[in-house]
């Protein structure tokens, strides 16, 4: 199909609106950007107009892999999803694995990219460098589960792989998920609405091409060193045994983490109730068996199985860390069976677990505060605990029926629509809802979340150093500070971030998976690890520096369009006022808070690091200039939004 | 065709990706001798082996196992490489 060592050497581009389907050349992206978020986030930086909303036909949806996937590179089975946000109106990229990507580079393609909008409901067909776009016929309207099934019948293919919406992403739920092969969720940013805005039920993909590699005998040895690590790394063992759901859910194993208990109002949550969802209740209880994505050696999936009983019937994939936090903690259920069946409800619907779980804790706080009632909720009584009302919430807010449909457009949107103070309790950065853990203590995590390019989350710059108490001198030798495991200072933290923002990065264009990296444990894969594996693969040489100058500029590119499509600054990097001024209660992190001028000096402090105006936080030209991104330049002066000297003040010393 | 279920297995396809390097020298495509099914609905997972499974004739072990991140039994499938080494038809 293609001599190209890693990269498949095309890309497919689709025009909805005017059904055209065109396989072009990839070599001009792969050369700059190698892959991932870095094509997804160069695309949408070059061909979004400023005037588009996320539903605008002219919005491009970018599904790219990287040179390693496909191959043996362990767990290199993820794709970027990237797409102008839903929710924050600016830059989105959301990443999910499975087998997806591993199938769309054996088509023959390193990336997909879309725009336009059908006039009907359609799938779009990928099969061995060919493309088609179907009508979506019966398919629209059913649960992604339904949809993957359905279309696996029709092509009588087994080993189709599928990425689909459910009725939440046609019904333009502003968090709407894309789910891939069943139950991987790219979550984020609302990519299942933007799906849904461009009548694209699903993409189907089958290829039985090749990915070749420049020294495969090299390569291999490569692989088998990095496997070597990983089953070395003690955290992976958590990994496989429970996945995050073990190794970092309510508490984490020495219930030391600071939690999200009833919308943030507390960070602690009584040890029997974490019990109760404990990783080895559903292990023991429902689990049938452990699964794992394209290559993966870790399989921190668990598939699980509930045949009687109220939720008989229901089985999924899962559960990570967040999604304890969210229907556990957060809406304090402790019920190991509800919190089952709302996952699997959110998978099948096509619904983002973090961004439901926001919205709805806002909406059961209004309820406890008195600030809705009865007559809001079409009768639901939005009591913390209780299950049943959430998974009412969940099909309402799928379906945009009644009180759902308000929820639907998030909680920063729902809370400006709903007035009466509720804006208050709105838990949101940028725009997109926060399910995070900690945000209080760790005080690196918090600055990661803070200004992640996608709004929150803490798939960006957050490092989880403090959970792990890295040491000093552990620290010093890669971040240049000793505090990297420290969780109460602010000293030191900008410069960890930034070395995370440009590492993850790297792991994301290269297509694979956090949970292999030093992000996850400082005994995994390196940047030279990843580094060698790229050379090997491709023939291409790139140092570690290289890449990590590359890093740096997928994340300019796409903090540049968040300035230039969201209009962000220096005080969109702020948290809720609840988070900076209320501390946390109880717990071994009692009396912790994101106290405001002390967050103040620390985003100074990023600022700098970044090379960005820290009045503003927005970017400079001669920083931009040393990373080649003359178009950034071009475009940001254009719209007034450059800063061209250094400013003499700080932002702090105006924040005051 | 011979095939087995698994418990063990993740359905990761490592041990597919893995044969067909050993084919071919590339990763992916039909060379490979085994292929891993999972069903969408309950998971289950069989695998398959294709008789041009040689057993990985020059290889130091069978790569299927070598790769293999949960030692699932492979060697219940795959050919015996000593009496394919012996008859290599």
């Amino acid at each position: 199909m293609s001599t190209a060592f890693g990269w498949t050497g095309k890309m497919l581009r689709v025009d909805l609106s005017t059904g055209s389907v065109d396989a072009q050349t990839s070599d001009r992206h792969t050369a700059e950007w190698i892959g991932g978020r870095g094509i997804g986030s160069s695309i949408l930086f070059d061909e979004v107009p400023l005037s588009a909303t996320a539903f605008d036909p002219s919005n491009r949806l970018v599904l790219s892999a990287g040179p390693l996937v496909g191959t043996l590179a362990p767990a290199a089975a993820r794709i970027s999803v990237c797409t102008k946000n839903a929710l924050t109106g600016g830059f989105c990229s959301s990443n999910v694995g499975g087998h997806f990507g591993a199938e769309m580079k054996y088509a023959g393609f390193d990336a997909i990219v879309i725009e336009g909008r059908a006039q009907e409901p359609v799938v779009l067909y990928i099969h061995d460098g060919s493309a088609e776009i179907l009508p979506a016929d019966v398919l629209w309207g059913k649960t992604t589960l339904e949809t993957e099934t359905l279309l696996r019948s029709r092509v009588h293919d087994p080993r189709l792989r599928v990425a689909s919406i459910g009725p939440a992403g046609e019904n333009l739920v502003r968090y709407a998920s894309l789910m891939v092969d069943r139950d991987h969720a790219a979550g984020r940013g609302g990519v299942g609405a933007v799906f849904g805005s461009k009548k694209l039920k699903a993409i189907a993909v089958r290829g039985t091409g090749t990915v070749n590699v420049h020294d495969a005998d090299e390569f291999l040895r490569e692989v088998l060193l990095c496997m070597r690590k990983i089953d070395g790394s003690g955290m992976v063992q958590k990994l496989r045994a429970g996945g995050s759901h073990l190794a970092y859910a309510l508490g984490g194993p020495n219930a030391q983490t600071p939690q999200t208990v009833r919308n943030f109002q507390s960070a602690w949550w009584p040890v029997e109730k974490s019990r109760r969802l404990h990783e080895n209740v559903f292990r023991e209880l429902y689990e049938v068996r452990r699964l794992a994505c394209f290559n993966c050696p870790i399989y921190c999936t668990h598939f699980y199985s509930i045949p009687e009983g109220m939720h008989g019937g229901t089985s999924c994939e899962g559960l990570q860390a967040n999604v304890l936090r969210a229907f556990g903690s957060n809406l304090d259920i402790d019920q190991p069976l509800a919190v089952l069946r709302a996952h699997c409800l959110c998978s099948q619907l096509g619904l983002d677990i973090d961004m439901a779980t926001t919205t709805i804790g806002w909406a059961f706080e209004l309820f406890q505060r008195g600030i809705i009632d009865r007559s809001d909720t079409d009768g639901l009584e939005l009591r913390w605990g209780n299950y049943r009302a959430l998974h009412e919430l969940l099909s309402a807010i799928a379906y945009r029926r009644g009180f759902g449909d308000l929820l639907a457009d998030g909680v920063k949107e729902a809370s400006a629509l709903l007035g009466r103070g509720s804006e208050r309790y709105a838990m949101h950065i940028k725009g997109a809802g926060l399910n995070e853990t900690g945000l209080r203590a760790y005080k690196g995590f918090a600055l990661g979340i803070a200004v992640s390019t996608r709004g929150g989350g803490h798939l960006d710059g957050a490092p989880l150093t403090e959970f792990q108490r890295v040491p000093p001198d552990a620290s010093e030798e890669r971040f240049g500070t000793p505090h990297a495991g420290n969780p109460w200072t602010y000293e030191g933290k900008a410069s960890v971030v930034t070395w995370f923002e440009k590492f993850k990065a790297i792991v994301d264009i290269m297509g694979m998976c956090y949970f292999t990296s030093l992000w996850e444990d400082m005994d995994l894969l390196a940047p030279e690890d990843y580094a060698a594996l790229f050379c090997r693969a491709t023939g291409s040489y790139l140092s570690v520096d290289d890449l990590q100058v590359i890093g740096e500029r997928v994340h300019n590119i796409e903090k540049a369009f968040n300035t230039l499509h969201a209009g962000f600054s220096r005080a969109d990097d702020f948290f809720p006022s609840r988070l900076m001024e209320e501390p946390i209660q109880a717990g071994p992190h009692a009396g912790q808070v994101l106290d405001r001028s002390r967050w103040s000096r620390m985003l100074d402090d990023y600022y700098v690091h970044k090379g960005w105006d820290p009045v503003t936080g927005w970017q400079m030209g001669s920083q931009l200039r040393a990373l080649g991104l003359e178009q950034v330049i071009d475009q940001l002066r254009a719209q007034g939004r450059l800063v061209e000297e250094s400013p003499e003040c700080s932002g702090s010393e105006l924040d005051g | 065709m011979r095939e087995m279920a698994s418990n063990l297995c993740t359905g990761c396809r490592s041990c597919e990706v893995a044969c067909s390097y050993h084919h071919c020298h590339s990763f992916g495509g039909l060379s490979s001798s085994i292929t891993v099914r999972c069903d969408v609905e309950t998971r289950d997972i069989r695998i398959h082996l294709d008789p041009s499974c040689d057993g990985c004739v020059g290889e130091e072990m069978p790569l299927c196992k070598l790769f293999c991140a949960r030692n699932v039994p492979l060697e219940r499938l795959i050919v015996d490489r000593k009496s394919k080494e012996q008859d290599p038809r």
